[in-house]
């Protein structure tokens, strides 16, 4: 099994990259980031890129820093540095704990966020991620850099909303000023394999009112990573702690969607999988709740 | 002509090859270099038997292009043992506590255990097993494999006291 022929090229810049991206648009190039997922189905000979624009020695896509109203992830940051994260931890706990479940850690070390995102894989977490908290995905093309939001950012499944001859750079995160919490859950077969169905929450928390505003996302029951609005619109204005209201939103989402089937769980089985996970992922909020971020 | 030199050092020797690009780590490593400790088991990420350190990271060989890694350091499991003094503590302990049947798999199972313990020296069986959740083994079923990793991690720790 050894992957097809190909051109490799490692540009040191995000102009050199787009500008060959353009160059070859017709001879089927694709960006290398951490090749977790392309390199698999190289081998496989599943995919035949003809060229291979690797961005890995291309300055500045690694990092994290805080922003002035929240973080910005380079694109080519690692799995495994954001499950290593101090700041996160401190800042943003939801990103390395969501993190340390991404498949081994072998994988996590070499694997980058912006891939992730670029490969739109509609039971991976990332993507999840990224509608759950609404980042913007900053993308440099060969006449400059635009910003998409998440939720036009997957258009269907393996296939952003991004131009052949684009690079995602970095995302953007913005995070509200009040009180908020985050949580997460996922239901996967073994440790490291993807989840059968993953729920993340993030809830804006009034001290006199409770949540007052809710967002739940969902991966592994459409095309693309789900947010459930039948689950936020049954959160606002209850008490973040209270576990009947959790199992009202969680059977609300459940009832909303209509997964279908494959041979790693049945559409009923996944529908049971939301509503316990987000159960799960509600509890894990409400025990985050003025303790960390 | 589509081929490239690269640059790197494998457990500390320098080496130069002239690849391909589509040319794997693992397969530089086997038939480039004369290496075939890293195994390779289905070469899609899965098995874990060729992972290898990249710059003291774990990483599956089977993924990466040697075209890439210009420059990096690679530690096989030919390294364990590069001394004269004889096994890695970690060889040890699998020997001992009979981590291995076959052996096919062991080389992937000592690298990524290896990086596991510089990382958490003590690690609770739950967080060895979720460090080695990456590699299978066919025949042993695990629980020596845990086993010997809780063993070289307290003779690891013994070492350095």
């Amino acid at each position: 099994m050894k992957p097809p022929p190909f051109e490799y090229h490692a540009p040191a810049t995000t102009d050199e990259a787009a500008r060959l991206l353009r160059e070859l648009e017709d001879e089927e190039a694709k960006c290398l980031a951490g090749g977790q997922s392309l390199v698999p189905l190289m081998n496989l000979r599943l995919a035949r890129p003809g060229h291979l624009v690797d961005l890995n020695r291309v300055d500045g896509l690694n990092g994290i820093s805080a922003t002035k109203d929240g973080w910005r992830i380079g694109a080519l940051t690692r799995h495994a540095q954001i499950e290593d994260s101090a700041e996160l931890a401190a800042g943003l706990k939801l990103l390395p704990q969501v993190a340390s479940q991404i498949g081994y850690r072998a994988i996590r070390t070499r694997g980058t966020i912006g891939g992730a995102l670029c490969h739109a894989d509609p039971v991976a977490e990332w993507p999840m991620i990224a509608r759950l908290l609404d980042v913007d995905v900053e993308v440099v093309g060969p006449d400059g850099s635009r910003e998409i939001a998440a939720s036009d950012f997957f258009f269907t499944v393996f296939t952003p909303a991004i131009e052949p001859d684009e690079i995602l750079t970095s995302i953007q995160i913005r995070l509200p000023k009040g009180s908020w919490t985050t949580g997460f859950s996922e239901f996967a077969r073994k440790s490291g394999d993807y989840a059968v169905v993953a729920a993340g929450v993030f809830l804006e928390v009034d001290r006199k009112h409770g949540v007052s505003a809710a967002r739940v996302a969902l991966s592994g029951v459409e095309l693309t990573p789900h947010r459930s609005e039948a689950a936020e619109s049954a959160l606002i204005g209850t008490d973040p702690g209270d576990g009947a209201a959790h199992e009202r939103a969680a059977a609300a989402a459940a009832d909303a969607v209509e997964p279908s089937g494959d041979l790693h769980g049945s559409s009923d089985f996944r529908r049971q999988l939301v509503r316990a996970e987000l159960k799960r992922a509600l509890s894990d909020a409400a025990s985050n709740l003025g303790v960390r971020r | 002509m589509n081929r490239h030199t690269v640059s790197f050092t494998v457990n500390d020797q320098p080496h130069e090859v002239e690849v391909e690009p589509r040319r794997l780590l693992a397969d530089v490593l086997r038939e480039n270099l004369g290496l075939t400790g890293t195994h390779l088991g289905c070469e899609h990420g899965v098995c874990g038997a060729c992972t290898v350190l990249v710059d003291g990271q774990p990483q599956r060989s089977c993924l990466l292009f040697a075209v890439q890694l210009d420059g990096a350091e690679i530690e096989t499991v030919e390294g364990l043992a590069a001394d004269e003094q004889g096994f890695h503590p970690l060889q040890t302990a699998f020997w001992e506590k009979h981590g291995l049947q076959c052996g096919f798999c062991t080389p992937g199972f000592l690298m990524s255990s290896k990086e596991l313990l510089e990382r958490n020296p003590d690690p609770s069986d739950d967080e060895i097993r979720e460090g080695l959740a990456g590699n299978l083994c066919r025949c042993t079923g695990y629980v020596h494999i845990v086993d010997a990793v809780r063993s070289a991690a307290e003779a690891i720790r013994e070492e350095q006291r």
